[in-house]
């Protein structure tokens, strides 16, 4: 498999002091489920803000072989912790279509896309709503909707299982298995993602302790005490 | 109905408009009674209508007061601002704009100036929300609204909804940079 992201000493922090990602490398292939764990505070979400170029680090990253830029980030969705931060249209079809609109799709071709990609999801019937009528557990599936609307190569989720119910987890749980596209998922959620990802990375206060197949690190009952995550 | 809103809507406009241009004070005091007034009705809920208006009202106040301590005259600026906020958001709440939103073409300056409606709508929304978490905590926290601490709380709250605020804005900004905002 091509290796779509690649990562090599990742290193930032928001002070001079106290960076709080030290040279963090690890690379993610085509189709791959990974998740990075870690407690409250082990920066997982500052990772995600830097793969993505939204914060400047030291160290090299590389999406599809290159530095991130608006070329290689069309082919990258992500869903935010907060799917408030994502979805603001008066309407779901009109949230999912704007991202294919703003890359100058054309309007028809994004609705039948939008209405697609909805339909996988489940949430076609709620397409004319506007995503602050929906259940939590429906505005996470709606931002994934979003997200994937624009045929993404590699999907990354900010701790998605955080806030909704065990039949929510379960539906997004289906949802993501079935993704044939490489998928970084951050979060705590051990259960949840002992399902999903085929690879875990521990991370501990900025560094990568631990990086392995997600059974063998999930039996290390020592290393997941140690970072915190039970 | 929609093209009475559209007419009304429209009509609040200008209204708006009006207000700021007019410096008889009888004028602004009876566009003052006419706004709050269309407020309750727009609204349907008195008591919900005027306590969403309470932050206007307050700074309002704060500008009047701050006017009167710089030793500089008391102008109508306040009463003013406060009648453009009660008429503007009657006409932000009458006009069907979300609707005319999916009319226009992406690229266009209509679309591009409904777009901007809906970021400033959402993150209303947005910082509503955060304030509400803000002020229960707050009543949970204190014994009496009044009591000692009261005003210590309140502003560390004011604070701390700022500092949330920023947060929220920082993240909304980057999903909507990834979502193709900036291409």
């Amino acid at each position: 498999m091509r290796t779509v992201l690649e990562v090599r000493g990742l290193t930032f922090g928001y002070d001079s002091v106290e960076p709080c990602l030290h040279d963090v490398s690890f690379s993610v292939d085509g189709g791959e489920c990974v998740g990075i764990v870690g407690a409250n505070g082990a920066g997982k979400s500052t990772l995600l803000w830097c793969l993505l170029g939204l914060l400047k680090a030291k160290g090299a990253v590389r999406l599809f072989g290159e530095k991130p830029s608006r070329r290689s980030l069309a082919r990258v969705g992500v869903v935010f912790q907060n799917p408030e931060d994502q979805l603001f249209m008066p309407t779901l079809l009109q949230d999912v279509t704007l991202p294919l609109l703003n890359r100058g799709a054309a309007a028809e071709a994004a609705a039948v896309r939008a209405q697609a990609v909805l339909g996988t999801l489940g949430l076609e019937h709620l397409a004319g709503r506007a995503a602050t009528r929906l259940s939590l557990g429906e505005r996470k599936r709606a931002s994934i909707a979003a997200a994937l609307a624009g045929a993404p190569e590699i999907i990354f989720l900010d701790e998605p299982t955080a806030e909704l119910d065990g039949r929510s987890v379960r539906q997004l749980t289906r949802v993501l298995a079935e993704l044939p596209i490489a998928r970084v998922i951050t979060g705590h959620h051990l259960d949840f993602l002992g399902r999903l990802a085929g690879r875990l990375l521990v991370l501990s206060q900025g560094r990568i302790i631990a990086e392995g197949p997600t059974q063998q690190i999930l039996s290390e009952t020592g290393l997941l005490e140690s970072a915190g995550l039970i | 109905m929609k093209i009475l809103r559209w007419v009304g809507g429209l009509g609040l406009l200008v209204t708006t408009v009006a207000v700021i241009i007019v410096n008889r004070p009888s004028w602004i005091v009876a566009a003052l009674v006419l706004g709050f007034v269309l407020r309750a009705a727009i609204w349907r809920n008195l008591s919900a209508s005027l306590r969403s208006a309470l932050p206007m009202v307050l700074f309002a106040v704060v500008l009047m007061l701050m006017q009167w301590l710089a030793g500089v005259p008391v102008t109508s600026l306040a009463a003013k601002a406060l009648a453009v906020f009660l008429f503007s958001t009657a006409a932000f709440r009458l006009l069907p704009w979300t609707a005319a939103f999916a009319t226009t073409r992406p690229g266009t300056t209509l679309h591009g100036f409904f777009l901007y409606l809906l970021f400033v709508r959402h993150f209303v929304i947005i910082l509503q929300s955060e304030a509400s978490r803000v002020l229960h905590a707050r009543a949970l926290c204190i014994a009496c609204p009044y009591g000692r601490g009261a005003l210590a709380s309140l502003v560390w709250g004011l604070v701390s909804l700022f500092s949330r605020s920023l947060v929220r804005a920082e993240r909304f900004y980057a999903a909507q940079l990834l979502r193709g905002f900036a291409e």
